[in-house]
């Protein structure tokens, strides 16, 4: 079994973190419930297409149905798929603990989680944009049903 | 097809694999399980504390958990170390590490566990997980098909389970709920708690267990809230003056109601924590 690496913030090492990826520059966003019900639904297919690759080859590897597969690209996922997102994490190159809470399967009760998600996959990003970010996060945080 | 529609079919292929390979990995073929092996290739270190020791109150101390009977197994990731918390009776000490090491090997689990020991998953979320668990430490405990062929090869009776049971070296309670998730023959399993103060309510159910063809076939469901009287033939083995030795009886009732009415062969055992009752069609 390959051994696990992480960094300081918890994350395995060469990992992207979801959320900064999906965040639009100007960070302006009208209906922050609606952005995150987008961002469920178009996510996990964007994480595919990024990484070039085709549902087959993607439902293979992951030997499961291309239904199965297509179901949980549109967001509808449960604790049921927490296998399947894992697997999908490690083929994506993402951390596993974020897509959990991405699809509502892990909460971050305390700032420090909301840092870690708001690790920017730039690690040059100022401090204001950071905080920024942070209070994005925590306002899409707090808009949760 | 078994029945264990508390996981989906692609967790469980999942999950049968990786215990099938964890087995191959330590060469077990035959049962009983050997922990110690599996642990060992692993580089797992494994202790058990029985309930009266203090260190046990202060790991429940520590781990925020209300009630120290709530405690039955402790995985530490970073220390590779598995405390399982002991009551006298070693097979079902057995499915405790079997839980734990389930923990440990699969991938998901793993990673969630090593990265945040204190990650907040969702109460759905941690569910699942022990579900998983459990599912992973029955495959590797029954060594997979290998206990289903030996659960056909006979007469599906109390008698025969005991004998799986010290077969595998597992609890008389992990035996029969594997044998009836997985039987291919119709048949239910009742758990049941013993209220003895309570004349009207003298035993009430703890939880249900059908085979698959059981819910096809008869299509009977047992009333979670169900109890039974003290007078019912259920009640027999708790209220009999039976010798000690003789922890099971048999009986046919009659499930349902009028023509619709199934009758059932039971057997009913018990030992000094549990009530089980295992029904067939006549």
């Amino acid at each position: 079994m390959a051994k696990l690496s992480f960094d300081k913030n918890g994350l395995k090492k060469g990992t992207r973190v979801i959320s900064a990826a999906n965040l639009p520059s100007d960070l302006t966003i009208d209906d922050p419930r609606a952005f995150l019900i987008k961002m469920r639904s178009t996510f996990l297919k964007n994480a595919r297409e990024a990484k070039g690759l085709g549902k087959e080859e993607v439902s293979k590897k992951c030997k499961v149905s291309l239904s199965i597969l297509e179901r949980v690209e549109s967001g509808k996922i449960d604790e049921q798929d927490m296998m399947l997102l894992h697997a999908l994490s490690e083929i994506y190159e993402i951390d596993y603990p974020s897509l959990l809470f991405l699809y509502r399967l892990a909460n971050r009760p305390d700032r420090t989680r909301v840092e870690k998600l708001a690790a920017y996959h730039n690690q040059d990003i100022d401090s204001a944009t950071q905080k920024e970010l942070l209070d994005f996060l925590a306002k899409l945080k707090d808009s949760l049903p | 097809m078994s029945s264990y529609s508390y996981l989906d079919e692609m967790v469980r292929v999942r999950l049968t694999k990786l215990a099938e390979q964890t087995l191959k990995e330590v060469l077990l073929n035959e049962p009983p399980i050997n922990f110690d092996l599996l642990y060992n290739n692993e580089k797992l270190s494994k202790t058990s504390f029985k309930k009266t020791n203090p260190i046990i109150n202060e790991l429940a101390k520590d781990l925020k958990i209300s009630k120290v009977e709530y405690l039955r197994g402790v995985l530490f990731v970073p220390d590779k170390r598995v405390i399982v918390i002991s009551d006298d009776y070693d097979k079902r000490n057995n499915l405790t590490f079997a839980h734990e090491f389930g923990h440990w090997k699969i991938p998901s689990h793993k990673e969630l566990l090593y990265k945040c020991t204190q990650f907040d998953l969702s109460p759905k979320a941690r569910a699942q997980m022990e579900r998983e668990a459990n599912f992973f430490a029955s495959e590797i405990s029954f060594m997979g098909n290998l206990f289903l062929e030996l659960l056909q090869s006979s007469a599906l009776s109390m008698g025969n389970i005991k004998e799986l049971s010290d077969t595998f070296g597992m609890s008389i309670e992990a035996t029969l709920r594997r044998a009836v998730e997985l039987e291919i023959r119709p048949c239910a399993l009742l758990s049941l708690n013993v209220h003895e103060e309570d004349e009207e309510n003298f035993l009430s159910v703890r939880y249900p267990v059908y085979s698959q063809s059981f819910l096809k076939n008869i299509g009977i469901k047992f009333n979670p809230d169900q109890t039974f009287s003290r007078n019912h033939a259920l009640a027999k083995i708790v209220t009999d003056s039976i010798p000690r030795f003789i922890n099971s009886y048999q009986f046919v009732g009659r499930l349902g109601k009028d023509e619709g009415a199934v009758a059932l062969k039971t057997e009913v055992w018990k030992n000094d924590w549990n009530i089980f009752a295992l029904f067939q069609p006549e």
